[in-house]
C-alpha cells in the first residue's frame, strides 16, 4: 500500500472545502490524514480544526513547514494564486478551488509556478464526478448522439452573499462563479475548445443580491453564448436566480441536441421532496451519487501513486478563459474571439 | 357565445394543411362560425378537410371568396400577403396564421390593404390563449415576481416537414428562429417590451433535417431573455421559467402530463403511453373564438396587426443575429427601418446559416 498521503487545507473561505474534507475523511482508514488547517480567518481555522480534528496553524508558512504532500486551497478567488504559489514552492501538489483564478494571467502564473516547483496543479471541478455526469460522459463517447450541435445549459444558484458578492475578493459575480463548471463540462464532454463567446449580464437584478452587495454592483445575472472548435453552440444560463423561497439552491442542467439523439440532463434530480415544519419550507434532498472517493479522493490518489491529475491546470485556466472572454463582451456588447 | 347558428359567420379556410385542419376542426365546436368553404391549391386536400363539416371545397379562390364573411388564411408564410390582399379586396374580414409574413414590408402592405379596405385583421398569435402562458403573464404583471430579471423560454419540435417541404427552405420559412421561435418571440413583446438587442448561435443544415438556435435578448430595463428553439426534437414540448427580483415562476410541459393511459394489453413486452393534458377548450378554439368576437365587434383584439407585424420584425433580427453572429440591435422606436448589425465585433467565420 502507498504511505499515508497528508494534506494541508488553505482557508475554508469556500464552503466546498467541507465537501473536500468530508470525501477524505471517508477514504480508507491510514490512508491520508488532515496535517492541519490554516485561514485568513483564525476564528474559522479553529472551528473547522476542531471540527476535523486536526490542529490550525496562525501562519500559513507554520503549516507549510509541516511539510504535508498536498494542499487544497479554497481561499477567496482572488487569493488562490498567492496560496497556490506558496504551497507549490513549499512542495506540495495542489488542489484549487474553481475557478483557478479570476484572470488568465494568474492561471498561467498558477501553472507556471507549480512546473516549476515539480508538483501537480489540480482543478476542482466537481461535477465531473457526479454519477450523472460520468454516465452521460459515456454515452457520449460510445457515440449515440452523433455530432453535437448545440448544448443549452443552466447552472443557476442562490445568491450565495459574503465575499461571492464582492468582486474585489471573488473577481466578479455570477458569471464568475457560474460559468467555469458547465465551461469545463463542455470541453471535458465534447472534447473541443471554446473559440467564440458572447455575453450578456444583468446587475444587482435580484433582492437577495441587493440585501449582500449594498452599493456595490455586482453580476447576478448573465447569458453566454458559445462556439466551440468542432462546430458545437451552446448556451449557459449562470443566473443567481434562485429566491430564498426557492426549493434548492440551483441546477446543473445540460440539453445536448446531437444529430442522432437529444440527451437531457438534470444533474440534481434524484432527489425527494421534503416538506416539514422543521424545515420551514419545501425543501429537495439530493441522493445521487458520485464516483467513490470523489474529487478529494481522486486528489489524494494524484498524491499517492504520482499520477497526473485527471483535472489539470490548464483545464482550469481555459475555463477562467471563458469567463474573461464573457466579461469583455459584456463591456463591449459584442462577442469575442478566442484562438481555440 | 351568445349568436345564433343561423347569424353564424361564414368562414373560408384558405389552406388545408396541418395547421388549417385544426382550426377546421376548431369551428366545429364555435357556435358562432361556421366552416363554409375550403380553398388549397391542392383540391384534394381542401375536399379533405371540407367534407366532414359540410363545407364545400373550391377550386378557385374567388368562386370562395363570393360565399364566405371571413377568411381565415393557413398557407406558408410566404403566400399570407397575397391572400390577405385579394380578402381585403373581396371586403373580407380576415384571419390569418402567423407569421403574418415572411418581411416587415409584406406585413405593412397586408395592414394596409386591410386598413384601406377597412376589414379588421387578426394575426393567430396563439400563446396567447395558451393557459400556462397567460398565467405567466398575468403573474409577472401582477408583481409576483418583482421586476422581471431572466425569462428563458424552449419549444421544440420535431422536423415540421420532409426534406423539400416550405418549411426547410429557409427564405421561405424563416427556418425554425422564425417560424416556431415567433410564437415565443410575440409573447415576449406582448408581456416584457421591446428588447434593445438580439444575439444567437445555430446549425441549420436542411438536408439532415435539423435546425436549432440559442437565442440571446436584453432590453434596456437589465432584462435579459433566452429563448431556444429547435427542430431536431423527437417531440414537441415547452417551458418556460422567468425569475424577477422577488420570486420565479417555472413550468416544463413534459412535467405537465396531467393523465397518462398506459397500455398493458402488450404484455411484458410493453405497450404505448398516450399523455394528454386535457382541457376543455383547446387554445386554437379560444383563439378563433376569440376572433370570431372582434369580428362582429363584440371583443377587442388581443392580437393587434401591428403587434404582429413588431414579431415578425423581431424575428428577422433574431434571424440575422444568427446568420451574421453579431449583435442586432433594434430601432428604439417602431419604424420599417431594417435592424442594424452591431459595428463592433471579432473576426467572421464561415456562416453556419445559408445567406
Ligand atoms: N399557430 C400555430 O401553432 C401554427 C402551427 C403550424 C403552422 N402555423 C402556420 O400556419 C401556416 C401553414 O402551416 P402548415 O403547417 O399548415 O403548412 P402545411 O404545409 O401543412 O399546409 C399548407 C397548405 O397550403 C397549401 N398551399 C401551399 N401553397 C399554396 C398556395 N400558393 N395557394 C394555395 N394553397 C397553397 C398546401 O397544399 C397545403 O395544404 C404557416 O404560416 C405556419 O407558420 C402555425
Amino acid at each position: 500500500m502507498a504511505k499515508k498521503v497528508r494534506i494541508a487545507f488553505l482557508s475554508f473561505a469556500h464552503m466546498h472545502a467541507n465537501g473536500y474534507a468530508g470525501e477524505l475523511r471517508a477514504l480508507p482508514k491510514g490512508s491520508v490524514e488532515i496535517a492541519g488547517i490554516w485561514d485568513r480567518d483564525a476564528a474559522r481555522a479553529k472551528k473547522m480544526a476542531k471540527l476535523l480534528g486536526t490542529k490550525a496553524y496562525a501562519k500559513r508558512e507554520q503549516l507549510l513547514a509541516r511539510k504535508p504532500d498536498g494542499a487544497i486551497v479554497c481561499s477567496e478567488n482572488v487569493l488562490h494564486k498567492e496560496d497556490v504559489l506558496a504551497a507549490a514552492e513549499a512542495g506540495c501538489g495542489v488542489l484549487c478551488e474553481k475557478p483557478l483564478a479570476p484572470t488568465v494571467a494568474d492561471c498561467r502564473a498558477m501553472i507556471d509556478g507549480c512546473a516549476k516547483a515539480g508538483v501537480p496543479l489540480m482543478t476542482a471541478f466537481p461535477c465531473r464526478f457526479l454519477g450523472t455526469l460520468m454516465r452521460l460522459k459515456e454515452r457520449v463517447d460510445g457515440g449515440e448522439l452523433g455530432q453535437v450541435l448545440a448544448v443549452s445549459a443552466t447552472n443557476h444558484g442562490r445568491q450565495p452573499g459574503g465575499w461571492f458578492a464582492d468582486p474585489k475578493r471573488s473577481g466578479g459575480g455570477a458569471v464568475m462563479d457560474h460559468t467555469v463548471h458547465v465551461a469545463d463540462l463542455l470541453r471535458w464532454l465534447l472534447k473541443q475548445e471554446f473559440t467564440r463567446v458572447y455575453a450578456a449580464a444583468g446587475f444587482n437584478r435580484f433582492a437577495l443580491t441587493r440585501k449582500a452587495v449594498g452599493k456595490r454592483a455586482v453580476d447576478d445575472a448573465g447569458l453566454l453564448s458559445l462556439e466551440m472548435s468542432g462546430g458545437t453552440v451552446a448556451a449557459l444560463d449562470c443566473s443567481w436566480s434562485r429566491p430564498a423561497e426557492y426549493p434548492t439552491w440551483g441546477d446543473v442542467k445540460l440539453e445536448l441536441i446531437g444529430a442522432q439523439a437529444v440527451a437531457r440532463l438534470d444533474a440534481f434530480r434524484q432527489r425527494a421532496l421534503l416538506a416539514s415544519k422543521r424545515t420551514g419550507k419545501q425543501v429537495e434532498l439530493f441522493w445521487g451519487d458520485q464516483a467513490q472517493g470523489g474529487l478529494g479522493g481522486a486528489f489524494v490518489k494524484v498524491l499517492a501513486e504520482g499520477l497526473a491529475p485527471p483535472i489539470t491546470g490548464e483545464d482550469g485556466l481555459r475555463a477562467t478563459e471563458v469567463v474573461e472572454a464573457a466579461y469583455r463582451s459584456i463591456r463591449d456588447g459584442s462577442p469575442v474571439v478566442l484562438a481555440g | 357565445m351568445a349568436s345564433t347558428p343561423t347569424s353564424a359567420l361564414r368562414i373560408g379556410l384558405i389552406g388545408a394543411g396541418m395547421i388549417g385542419s385544426v382550426h377546421a376542426e376548431a369551428y366545429r365546436h364555435i357556435p358562432g362560425a361556421k366552416l363554409a368553404g375550403v380553398w388549397d391549391a391542392d383540391l384534394l386536400r381542401a375536399e379533405k378537410a371540407a367534407r366532414p363539416h359540410g363545407a364545400t371545397a373550391y377550386a378557385r379562390r374567388e368562386d370562395l371568396l363570393r360565399e364566405v364573411d371571413a377568411v381565415d388564411i393557413c398557407l406558408p408564410t410566404v403566400f399570407h400577403l397575397e391572400n390577405i390582399e385579394a380578402a381585403a379586396r373581396a371586403g373580407k374580414a380576415v384571419i390569418c396564421e402567423k407569421p403574418l409574413g415572411r418581411t416587415v414590408e409584406q406585413c405593412d402592405r397586408a395592414i394596409a390593404a386591410c386598413r384601406a379596405a377597412k376589414v379588421p385583421l387578426l394575426v393567430g398569435h396563439v400563446l396567447r390563449f395558451f393557459p400556462e402562458y397567460v398565467a405567466l403573464r398575468a403573474n409577472i404583471l401582477n408583481g409576483s415576481l418583482g421586476e422581471p430579471a431572466v425569462a428563458r423560454l424552449r419549444r421544440v419540435v420535431c422536423p415540421p416537414g420532409p426534406v423539400g417541404s416550405w418549411y426547410w427552405d429557409y427564405g421561405v420559412s424563416g427556418g425554425c428562429v422564425f417560424d416556431t421561435g415567433i410564437h415565443d418571440l410575440d409573447w415576449l413583446l406582448w408581456t416584457l417590451g421591446r428588447p434593445r438587442t438580439v444575439y444567437g448561435v445555430g446549425h441549420f443544415i436542411a438536408p439532415q433535417l435539423k435546425d436549432v438556435a440559442l437565442l440571446t435578448l436584453t432590453w434596456s430595463s437589465g432584462l435579459l431573455a433566452h429563448l431556444e428553439v429547435s427542430w431536431c426534437h423527437d417531440t414537441f414540448s415547452t417551458s418556460y421559467e422567468v425569475s424577477g427580483s422577488e420570486g420565479l415562476i417555472e413550468c416544463d410541459l413534459q412535467d405537465a402530463v396531467a393523465l397518462r393511459v398506459v397500455s398493458t394489453a402488450g404484455g411484458a413486452t410493453g405497450g404505448s403511453a398516450v399523455p394528454e393534458s386535457p382541457l376543455a377548450k383547446s387554445p386554437y378554439q379560444a383563439e378563433l373564438e376569440h376572433f370570431i368576437e372582434a369580428i362582429r365587434g363584440r371583443a377587442k383584439p388581443i392580437v393587434t396587426p401591428e403587434e404582429a407585424r413588431e414579431a415578425v420584425e423581431l424575428a428577422n433580427a433574431c434571424l440575422q443575429a444568427v446568420k451574421t453572429r453579431e449583435v442586432v440591435e433594434l430601432p428604439a422606436r417602431k419604424g420599417s427601418r431594417k435592424p442594424k448589425a452591431g459595428a463592433k465585433g471579432g473576426k467572421r467565420m464561415p456562416a453556419a446559416h445559408p445567406e
